[in-house]
């Protein structure tokens, strides 16, 4: 080991190089989740795992990349797709979510079915209906693709094409993945004013929605059960499904809102068109049931009561949550 | 069950090589004349050998047994001597896999070989069962090809990602004056983290028999032989009923009450203070 260790130090002999990457964290945002001291951002590093989201290697058929489902200019999401196609178009029970912000979360999924960023990808790179694939099986493809040995070099000190090099270049490259240039964010550091109704939206939405959608990633990360009546084809029970508690069952994450004007259809199972859609059930179609939020119960009235205007105001505001910058910045792009 | 010996996967984090540019002098103990302790688990069922595939007399629940697979991660050791010192084994080199498993493709791992342990007397051993909360907060970084090997020994969650910390199964049936009468049926007992509250993560301290001792130097190699009663998992503090539970336990109550018996089911057998270079049975 000590051997090793003084080898590790001489570097640059087998091609690695290690630029530092300083992660930049808006001043509004909360902190970082993440843990940088144990995967350091570096150039290569983030590179790596750009190439890799993008890369249909990871599913069986060769064809399914972390992109196919994950749109830039969707804020990561399928658009369009209640629920996205993998493999041999086969087809999965919840909508995809975005990828953004991953750096801040403490859990991951609909379910939050990981609590950490880097067991993530082996959710959908091992589910039959989504990459059906096994990570020995994608280390062993990206041994023989031309390219990756030298890229791998570059970027981790032990230059393995392993599966511990594989997430945490997947990791690096989505914590680097922040959305925070939005109308609302600018609004927050003073550099634009909100129009009126985008004003009156804001006040709405802090009054109405902000105890779950909280902080500047407009999610408390909670699990919680919001009233949808279940789909009785899927039947998912969401959170319960993971920790294996009754009192979970049908709770989803509380998603995030930013980009939200874009990342439609709504809801874990995309259920929802519109956001007026979304806000007209949490007005009148909330459904009671014992894992209900208590937050959705005022006494005898469930849901959040808006009249007509007020829901135009909310999604005025809503729509400053669109980040135009992230939607088209080139270091997350397909090259 | 089998007794050759079989090549423990020592699959270690490789943490040290990737924090390689910082010194390790980190003033731990003296380590004067080290020595190897090697650890082998061996399975029982209530007081006998577990033979895979062979059924089992019926327990508190009047379900009996046959036991396919008894694999689990054993982490963080510790060796406790006469006065209460502890030696943490270097928790970058401190989880393994051990397993029993009627799929022959995976060979069994029974023992775990901790070297360089300071030389002293030990009377305790204390280790985790699973993978705790500050290491899997640490993702991948380090695991080098643990999670890879967990993977193969089905000891990894794709659906809710991450380390099953014990995987037990086989098949059982009730007995014949049970009110049900099942028979034949399967049996998957899987248990890992649900969340950040319920980590289900355990640690154990089990001692040496009275009169005896773990002696550590560099002329010695002690073997501690470790009793692991599979039987217990479903009955040593609270007894847990697969048909109550549908025969599957992988999370909610379940897991938490297979997890309070976890602790509770290994014990030290006997400890043999070889000679280095000798090995005993």
């Amino acid at each position: 080991m000590t051997l090793l260790a003084i080898v590790g130090c001489q570097n640059n002999d087998d091609g690695y190089t290690n630029v530092s990457v300083e992660l930049e964290v808006p001043a509004h945002f909360p902190e970082v989740t993440y843990n940088l001291t144990n995967n350091p951002l570096t150039e290569n590093g983030i590179e790596l795992g750009r190439k890799l989201f993008y890369d249909g290697a990871v599913s069986s058929t060769g064809t399914i990349s972390c992109g196919s489902c994950h749109e830039q200019k969707y804020a990561f999401t399928h658009h369009g797709h209640t629920f996205s196609h993998g493999v041999n178009d086969l087809e999965g029970t919840r909508n995809t979510p975005p990828v953004q912000n991953m750096a801040f979360l403490e859990n991951f999924a609909w379910d939050g079915a990981t609590g950490h960023l880097d067991l993530f990808p082996v959710i959908p790179i091992t589910t039959e209906v989504e990459m059906d694939e096994t990570l020995e099986n994608v280390i062993e493809k990206l041994k023989n693709k031309s390219g990756y040995k030298k890229l791998f070099a570059e970027a981790f000190e032990d230059g393995e094409v392993n599966s511990e090099n594989f997430l945490l270049a997947l990791s690096q490259f989505m914590v680097t993945m922040i959305s925070a240039d939005a109308k609302y964010d600018k609004y927050i550091n003073n550099q634009v004013q909100f129009t009126e109704v985008e004003q009156q939206g804001l006040a709405l939405f802090e009054q109405k929605c902000a105890s779950c959608h909280a902080t500047a990633l407009f999610s408390d990360g909670s699990f919680r059960n919001n009233g949808l009546q279940p789909n009785p084809k899927l039947d998912d029970i969401g959170r319960g499904k993971v920790t294996g508690f009754v009192a979970d069952n049908y709770k989803f994450k509380v998603p995030s809102l930013r980009n939200i004007a874009v990342t439609g259809p709504y809801m874990h199972d995309g259920r929802f068109g519109s956001l007026e859609s979304v806000l007209a059930f949490y007005n009148e179609a909330v459904v009671d049931s014992e894992t209900l939020d208590p937050l959705l119960r005022n006494n005898s009235n469930l849901g959040i009561a808006t009249t007509a205007e007020e829901r135009v105001a909310i999604i005025a505001f809503l729509n400053t949550l669109t980040d135009n910058t992230f939607l088209k910045d080139e270091r997350f792009s397909e090259k | 069950m089998k007794t050759n010996f079989l090549k423990s996967i020592l699959v270690s984090f490789s943490l040290i090589a990737l924090a390689s540019c910082s010194s390790d002098d980190d003033g731990e103990m003296d380590n004067v004349n080290p020595g190897q302790v090697t650890l082998e688990f061996d399975s029982s069922f209530a007081g006998n050998e577990l033979i895979l595939g062979a059924a089992n007399a019926a327990n508190t629940n009047g379900e009996a047994l046959t036991v396919t697979r008894l694999n689990y991660i054993v982490s963080n050791i510790v060796l406790v001597d006469e006065d209460g010192m502890e030696y943490a084994y270097p928790k970058e080199n401190s989880y393994f896999i051990i397993s029993e498993d009627s799929n022959d493709a995976l060979a069994d791992n029974t023992k775990i070989i901790l070297e360089g342990v300071p030389a002293g007397e030990y009377q305790a051993v204390k280790f985790g069962i699973g993978v705790d909360k500050e290491k899997y907060d640490q993702g991948l970084s380090g695991a080098g090809d643990f999670w890879d090997a967990a993977s193969a020994y089905d000891m990894t969650w794709s659906w809710a990602s991450g380390y099953k910390y014990v995987n037990f199964e086989g098949g059982y049936t009730t007995s014949a004056s049970g009110p049900v009468g099942i028979s034949g049926e399967d049996f998957k007992v899987h248990l890992g983290r649900a969340s950040d509250e319920v980590t289900n993560y355990t640690e154990t301290t089990i001692n040496v028999p009275a009169g005896s001792a773990i002696i550590v130097n560099e002329d010695m190699a002690p073997e501690v032989h470790i009793i692991t009663d599979a039987s217990a998992l479903l009955t040593a503090r609270e007894a847990v009923s697969l048909e109550a539970y549908g025969n599957a336990i992988m999370g909610g109550e379940g897991a938490v009450i297979v997890a309070a018996n976890v602790p509770l089911v290994f014990k030290v057998d006997h400890v043999h203070n070889n000679e280095a270079g000798n090995s005993s049975h």
